[in-house]
């Protein structure tokens, strides 16, 4: 690996943006969740919902904090380490993202406060419209950054004049081909990884069997959600794969580890494998035999294409798209192994209670966050060469500044960042370790959420609970 | 009241069939068999949850 | 209608709003190291956290607007300004997640309101760099940045890099008189005592240094002699509306100058360098992208940016008053 500038401004941004995006995915999930949460806890007023809130909320404003500020390192990274990438798509994702903040950057920050300070400032219903918003904002802004990587997938709706990109309809840069598919399915990603991470702590909290209604209920709501949402997942997926199979065939055929135009009949589908891209051939390979062709060509014997169907200068690197694919579909199919277990639970009464399966959803906690950098890297790396696909090649949209500049700051991120999520990780475990506050043994219907918070921290409540 | 056996046999063969409709629901929602045998597996697969969710215990369940 | 010039407003707004919004943010953590009592520290933070981000967000605004309207000077800009920038981006990272982790525990509170003020100081220098180097000039060579990451890194930027961080510690100031109570509030007068002949010092000597080593700065007081004069003139008001209003019954007043102050002292800047995007090198028409990126900007600008406005106004508004000292929690 040639440490060129090229190379290092694509490592930064590599590695500024992996570590964001699992800030972004949990908060827009946990979101999702603590609208439903509060939700409920409107509807019923069962403290428990308001004890779920209350512990989530904390973990929700760190991960959102840490999501803000290197969130707004990207916006500014496009120019810092890809300024002809910059120069070139401003006039179409300039736009895109001006919008993105201003209708859901602002909107998330405007409510924020409120819905993290402002409990005993307002009123339950007034709170839950911040807590709304805040979703809404985040939903928001999944979909307008979607779409602009979309646009930078599968491009529409330009024109080059002079050497510069001109928006020529801008109806189909946002509706571009990818976008309709890509949005739900990394707004599913987000939901599903909030739900297995709820789940994934109640299930803890049950195994030491310590606040257990308070767990009961997460291991619910999570395992709920997540059994209705890795359906539809897998489902949008494979839809996804169709759409990019058109429209980026070399992305597909590298992310399934073929190398020959076509493949052997019938075709093997690979889970490891160790690509000698010089040579256009694999030196090892490891599969489950007639899978592939009944995955991908729905058929028994049908052949796939392989990466040398693609001219040499125009192949994305094998290894990073495959194995991008493959731990996520891999956890993909874990997490509905997951959930089918869960309903049967469900079904016979064990849910609570079975260890084998706690002890699975505690290790299936981050699963969302590893599966969502997963279909990242084959999403992004398996654009390459291009940065915008078929038009702009990522080493000609590098800024001109030295690489020893790029590997000096490249450095500082990685201890910043390292910082961090040293420091996310304490307090989220510290959090956990600590658990929700205790409530009290019977529901108050209660007009303002400052009594209902005092019950719930009163030090003399009893905890059915159980602190 | 009942032997173990029988039980036990009960129970594996649940697991079993679980593993086996699980599989098919997996293979039908990717669209092994076409597009409208994976709408048809989507939905249906979201309707037996649904069903399965509704019917949960007291403890569990979204009241 | 000349769309490139109404982006250029929309952005000049955006960064007006930075300015004044997260002045007052970065200001109240540049001085927070200087409070000694802990519960005071606290009241200082509380006072800023519920708005803080939405505050930041107009930096984003305006990043992307220029990005969206006018590529070819963020394109240059970007990389003429990339030490600052990356640094400053790695200080207000650090600020954000302090607002975050430093309520999680007594023991190490300490650390992060150091990690608080160097990211709040840190952040509010590079932002004035950035501004010096502006005006002391950037290098282009064909459509791109032709200079050294290291040109700004000079003395007349830091120079600004001074006069930005006293300008918002004015600003802080002024914030956590209208604020804060007892300790915190009379805390923020000593410090604008002090903070506002710094700030003003600085100010003059860095618009003296710019006319004296930058002859398009002199070329521009020459043909806007009077609109900069006036602008100066009130600047000087507003000072001393400040300076007499320390102390004084209107615990609004100061911050109402401080504010006015500060907006005059941008509104100056615009008129030295406009119409120029890049001052003194590239105009707004030149760095503009072409018509329909932005028809579509000022869509979501016109539409969005008064309902933004409204909300955040109502953000504020459920915070009104004086912080309480206990924190948002009592």
């Amino acid at each position: 690996m040639n440490l060129d500038a090229a190379m290092l401004a694509r490592v930064q941004f590599a590695f500024t943006v992996s570590f964001h995006i699992i800030f972004p995915t949990t908060s827009i999930g946990l979101a999702m969740f603590l609208t439903v949460v509060e939700g409920l806890w409107l509807k019923t007023r069962n403290p428990v919902y308001l004890q779920i809130y209350r512990f989530w909320l904390g973990i929700f404003a760190m991960a959102f904090g840490v999501g803000v500020v290197t969130g707004i390192v990207l916006s500014f990274e496009f120019g810092l380490g890809f300024a002809h990438f910059a120069q070139i798509a401003g006039p179409v994702i300039g736009p895109m993202i001006a919008l993105e903040v201003l209708t859901s950057f602002f909107l998330e920050a405007g409510f924020l406060g409120i819905m993290l300070y402002g409990l005993r400032r307002v009123g339950p219903r007034l709170h839950f419209f911040a807590t709304c918003m805040v979703a809404l904002g985040t939903l928001l802004s999944a979909s307008w950054i979607l779409s602009a990587n979309s646009w930078m997938q599968t491009p529409d709706g330009v024109a080059m004049q002079n050497g510069r990109l001109v928006v020529t309809d801008w109806l189909k840069v946002i509706v571009n081909p990818s976008w309709l598919y890509r949005l739900p399915h990394m707004l599913t990603a987000a939901y599903l990884t909030a739900s297995f991470l709820v789940a994934g702590v109640g299930a803890f909290y049950l195994l030491r069997r310590k606040h257990t209604l308070f767990a009961r209920k997460c291991v619910s709501i999570g395992m709920a959600f997540a059994a209705i949402l890795i359906a539809g997942q897998v489902f949008i997926g494979d839809i996804l794969y169709s759409t990019m199979l058109k429209h980026q065939p070399s992305k597909m055929q590298a992310a399934e580890g073929f190398w020959e135009r076509q493949s052997q009949s019938p075709a093997p589908y690979y889970w490891i494998i160790v690509p000698d891209q010089a040579h256009q051939r694999n030196r090892l390979a490891l599969g489950i035999p007639y899978l592939g062709s009944i995955w991908l060509t729905h058929s028994l014997n049908g052949r796939v294409e392989g990466l040398e169907s693609t001219p040499r200068d125009r192949q994305p690197a094998m290894g990073m798209v495959f194995y991008g694919f493959r731990i996520m579909y891999g956890i993909a199919i874990l997490m509905f192994a997951v959930a089918v277990a869960s309903l049967w639970l469900r079904w016979h009464g064990g849910l609570f209670t079975t260890r084998w399966f706690l002890r699975s959803l505690v290790i299936m906690a981050p699963s969302g966050i590893v599966a969502t950098l997963g279909g990242w890297y084959l999403a992004e790396t398996g654009r390459q060469p291009w940065v915008i696909f078929g038009l702009l090649r990522t080493v000609d949209a590098v800024s001109p500044v030295p690489a020893g500049t790029l590997l000096s700051t490249l450095i500082a991120f990685i201890f910043v960042y390292a910082f961090f999520m040293t420091a996310f990780l304490i307090f989220v475990f510290r959090m956990i370790r600590r658990g929700p506050e205790a409530a009290p043994d019977h529901a108050e219907a209660s007009a303002s959420l400052k009594n209902a918070l005092r019950l719930l921290e009163s030090p003399t409540a009893n905890a059915v609970l159980g602190r | 009241m009942s032997q173990p056996k029988p039980n036990v046999a009960r129970k594996v063969a649940g697991v079993l069939t679980t593993v086996v409709i699980g599989i098919a629901f997996f293979f039908a929602i990717i669209g092994v068999f076409g597009l409208w045998v994976a709408i048809g597996g989507l939905a249906l697969a979201i309707l037996t949850a649904g069903v399965i969710i509704g019917r949960a215990p007291e403890e569990g369940d979204l009241s | 209608m000349d769309l490139p010039l109404l982006s250029a407003v929309f952005a000049a707004f955006s960064i007006t709003m930075y300015v004044l919004l997260d002045g007052f943010d970065l200001g109240v953590g540049a001085l927070l190291l200087l409070q000694p009592h802990e519960a005071a520290r606290n009241h200082m933070v509380d006072s800023i956290a519920p708005t803080w981000d939405g505050n930041e967000t107009w930096l984003i605004m305006t990043g992307v607007t220029l990005l969206a309207g006018f590529p070819l000077a963020y394109s240059i800009l970007m990389p003429a300004f990339y030490v600052p920038l990356i640094v400053m981006l790695l200080a207000l990272g650090l600020r954000g997640a302090s607002f975050e982790f430093r309520p999680q525990g007594q023991r190490n509170r300490p650390s992060w309101d150091a990690v608080f003020n160097i990211g709040s100081i840190v952040a509010a220098c590079m932002q004035g760099v950035i501004l010096g180097g502006l005006i002391q000039g950037v290098t282009i060579r064909g459509d791109a940045f032709g200079g050294s990451v290291f040109d700004c890194l000079r003395p007349f930027p830091i120079l600004c890099a001074g006069s930005v961080l006293f300008g918002y510690i004015v600003l802080g100031g002024c914030w956590l008189y209208l604020k804060t109570t007892e300790a915190s509030r009379h805390f923020a007068e000593r410090t604008l005592w002090l903070a506002l002949p710094a700030f003003l010092m600085l100010f003059v000597s860095a618009c003296l240094t710019a006319a004296f080593t930058q002859p398009e700065v002199r070329a521009a007081w020459k043909t806007h002699t009077v609109s900069l004069a006036t602008i100066v003139g009130m600047m000087a008001l507003a000072a001393i509306v400040l300076f007499a209003s320390i102390g004084k019954r209107s615990e609004l007043r100061p911050l109402v100058a401080a504010v006015s102050m500060v907006g005059l002292g941008i509104a100056g800047l615009a008129v030295l360098i406009f119409p120029d995007i890049i001052p003194f090198r590239l105009s707004l028409w030149e760095a503009s992208a072409s018509r329909l990126s932005h028809v579509f900007l000022l869509s979501g600008a016109v539409f969005v940016t008064p309902l933004v406005m409204a909300y955040s106004a109502f953000a504020y508004w459920v915070f009104r008053g004086k912080t309480p000292v206990k924190g948002w929690e009592a």
